[in-house]
């Protein structure tokens, strides 16, 4: 097989970095995009993309550690590189604050992120509802800029992108060698994945320039993030909720619920709402799958399921996505050779 | 009665605040008149990127220690209330770095999370291999100064000259604040501004030959991020020089590669009133038949911003000691606010 031909399907974070990753690790191979949705019409640009792991409760704690760091130190050389700006990626100081002390006052990822510490009594006035808290530096990957950076080194590397809905999986198998389904909640339609859920968030992207530092309640719910040219204030986790469709009272709560926070927001300017799906499963499925029908083989490797940590870990789970897709090179090859004999 | 006060920059202002909240209630025929040859946006204070840090060190000058705590403590205060934004007032996190290691400064239980860096976040800087991080406040004085204003309602005017208050006939209480008093050499300082809104963290860097302010900094505002670092010697000129831009901008793209991309939209230069140290004191004068009172507040170099609430309130007792002394007030003036 001369040049593998690989159909990547999803073009959020978790497809193009992962459809980069095979670039970088089979150069041979033949790359291309497929998805009905690119930048800025997918659910990773909606998200803030900050480098705060979600705790998967299923995938055990020293592969996630593994996935975040792989993504903190690639996302840190970009940060400290000429190309900072245009990926979109910079480094962010806050706090995360908590109402009652959590049980695990040391996250998993604490010794990853920069200058982590308990926040100092001093440091805790301004937040007279709670009682805990922790400081740290990390990064945030701002969308659409990161995805466009991620666009734009595919195209560099001969990626095709091309925008088209894939109803079944199957379908690819004439045109392709090995499908990545990095679809994200379109997995539940796509391949029946009924452990897939989504977990609805709403966000608002707010104009306050004067906020530089991130903070975010230890509940996950309430968190306000700075971005580039627009702060991102949420938010919602509403399990098994569909809507894509803003609701303003959510809209309200979620403003005096920062604002709360952080008073200065109040004078916040041109607000926009966002609705994203995040697509939630109780670990994330990094995975090959062969599907067969009538004696023909279409290897799939999965790379779906990341909730609310897609960002975080996207560069760890994208090189093991793509380690796969070169074990499934590897398996093609050695059949096709043996079907020569 | 009339009080005159020279300067309207953020010494000038916050100074008048401070006298106008402790005693128009208690004097109830108090005036004050601010006279200025530059108001905002035009004065020095317009200029400074806002960020509250002391000098390394205070050699040993504690009260302008106290005052630096007093003005933290006060702008720290306002951050709860939804004014911040209006006084353009904010927090902000950072990084001072150093070739070689140096002593902790005399500021750091008054800013918030004062630490040392991790040998990993000396990795972004390479060159240093030593340095503080901490969160403190920017208070930018292009939103700070019209809040003042506004907050009192002074009279304002013009001056030409800060010798007018001979011919003004003020009772007998001009408040001075005006760098031109000042006769030590000064320096000049120069600022790019320009758009990199990613940056959300102050770098400044130290280099313990040059002397303060004369190393690399970016400073991130809210509209746009100051580049500076260069600080000339005993140069009264405001003209900006091309050669001392290029150089303010290689240093700090060398310090921030991302800079290289950053959109270049002003330039500054002014002169920071240095100073051995502050001058905050009362001193009578006599001109002919004409006797008033002065209190100068002047010289605060490069710390205007982040001493000036503890010098006027310095400044409004020295002003509650002279009215006591002339039995304006009945009793002595409360507890300082």
């Amino acid at each position: 097989m001369a040049s593998p031909k690989v159909a990547v399907v999803g073009a959020g974070v978790i497809g193009l970095s992962t459809a980069l990753c095979i670039t970088e690790t089979c150069p041979s191979c033949s790359v291309s995009v497929l998805s009905d949705q690119f930048s800025p019409n997918t659910t990773s640009d909606v998200a803030a993309g900050m480098l705060i792991p979600h705790t998967y409760p299923d995938t055990p704690i020293h592969r996630q550690k593994q996935w975040f760091k792989e993504t903190f130190t690639y996302l840190f050389a970009i940060s400290n590189s000429a190309e900072a700006s245009e990926a979109g990626i910079h480094l962010v100081s806050g706090w995360q604050v908590f109402k009652s002390t959590p049980k695990e006052e040391l996250p998993f990822w604490s010794d990853v992120v920069l200058g982590f510490r308990a926040m100092s009594e001093a440091e805790l006035l301004k937040f007279p509802q709670h009682r805990f808290g922790q400081a740290f530096t990390t990064l945030k990957c701002d969308c659409p800029p990161y995805l466009l950076w991620l666009e734009k080194r595919l195209k560099a590397a001969g990626t095709q992108m091309y925008t088209r809905k894939v109803a079944d999986l199957w379908e690819l198998h004439s045109e392709y060698d090995i499908v990545v389904n990095c679809t994200g909640m379109g997995a539940h339609q796509l391949v029946g994945d009924k452990q897939l859920f989504p977990v609805r968030g709403q966000v608002l992207k707010v104009h306050a320039p004067w906020v530089k530092q991130f903070i975010r309640d230890g509940d996950g719910l309430t968190y306000i993030y700075p971005g580039i040219h627009r702060v991102t204030l949420g938010g919602t986790r509403e399990k098994g909720s569909w809507s894509l469709s803003p609701d303003a009272g959510t809209t309200r709560d979620i403003f005096d619920r920062c604002c709360s926070l952080e008073p200065s927001l109040q004078g916040a300017q041109d607000m926009e709402v966002k609705v994203g799906l995040r697509p939630s499963r109780q670990c994330v499925r990094v995975q090959t799958e062969v599907l067969s029908q009538g004696g023909v083989k279409l290897p799939v490797v999965h790379n779906y399921g990341h909730g609310a940590g897609g960002f975080s870990v996207h560069r760890g789970t994208a090189n093991e996505a793509a380690h796969l897709v070169g074990e499934c090179i590897s398996a093609l090859q050695g059949s096709s050779s043996r079907a020569k004999l | 009665m009339r009080v005159a006060i020279i300067g309207a920059g953020v010494i000038g202002l916050s100074s008048a605040l401070c006298v106008h909240e402790q005693f128009h209630g208690l004097v109830p025929s108090l005036e004050l008149e601010v006279y200025a040859d530059r108001f905002t946006p035009h004065t020095t204070s317009d200029g400074a990127a806002g960020l509250w840090q002391p000098y390394l060190s205070d050699h040993g000058n504690l009260q302008e220690t106290l005052w630096n705590k007093e003005t933290f403590d006060y702008l720290l205060g306002h951050m709860h209330s939804a004014a911040s934004k209006e006084m353009g007032l904010f927090l902000i996190s950072g990084y001072n770095l150093f070739t070689e290691p140096v002593p902790d400064p005399s500021w750091k239980n008054i800013v918030l999370g004062f630490r040392n860096l991790t040998p990993k976040e000396l990795e972004l800087f390479p060159g240093y291999s030593y340095g503080w991080f901490n969160t403190a406040l920017m208070l930018e004085g292009r939103s700070y100064l019209p809040w003042l204003t506004n907050s009192i309602g002074i009279l304002e005017a013009a001056s030409e000259h800060f010798w007018l208050w001979k011919n003004l006939g003020f009772d007998f209480i001009p408040v001075i604040s005006n760098a031109e008093l000042v006769f030590c050499s000064d320096f000049l300082p120069f600022t790019s501004q320009v758009l990199a809104p990613w940056v959300k963290h102050f770098i400044i860097t130290h280099s313990l030959n040059s002397g303060i302010y004369n190393s690399p900094y970016v400073i991130p505002g809210s509209e746009f991020t100051v580049l500076g670092g260069i600080y000339q010697h005993g140069n009264w000129s405001e003209e900006n020089s091309a050669k001392d831009h290029k150089s303010i901008w290689d240093s700090c793209c060398q310090l921030l590669p991302a800079l290289q991309k950053a959109k270049i939209v002003g330039e500054w230069s002014g002169l920071r009133p240095a100073r051995p140290s502050v001058r905050l004191e009362r001193e009578s004068i006599r001109l002919g038949n004409l006797q008033g009172e002065v209190i100068h507040n002047y010289g605060h170099g490069g710390f205007g911003i982040t001493i000036h609430w503890g010098c006027a309130m310095a400044a409004a007792r020295l002003f509650g000691n002279i009215l006591q002394e002339k039995k304006q007030l009945a009793t002595p003036p409360g507890p300082r606010l």
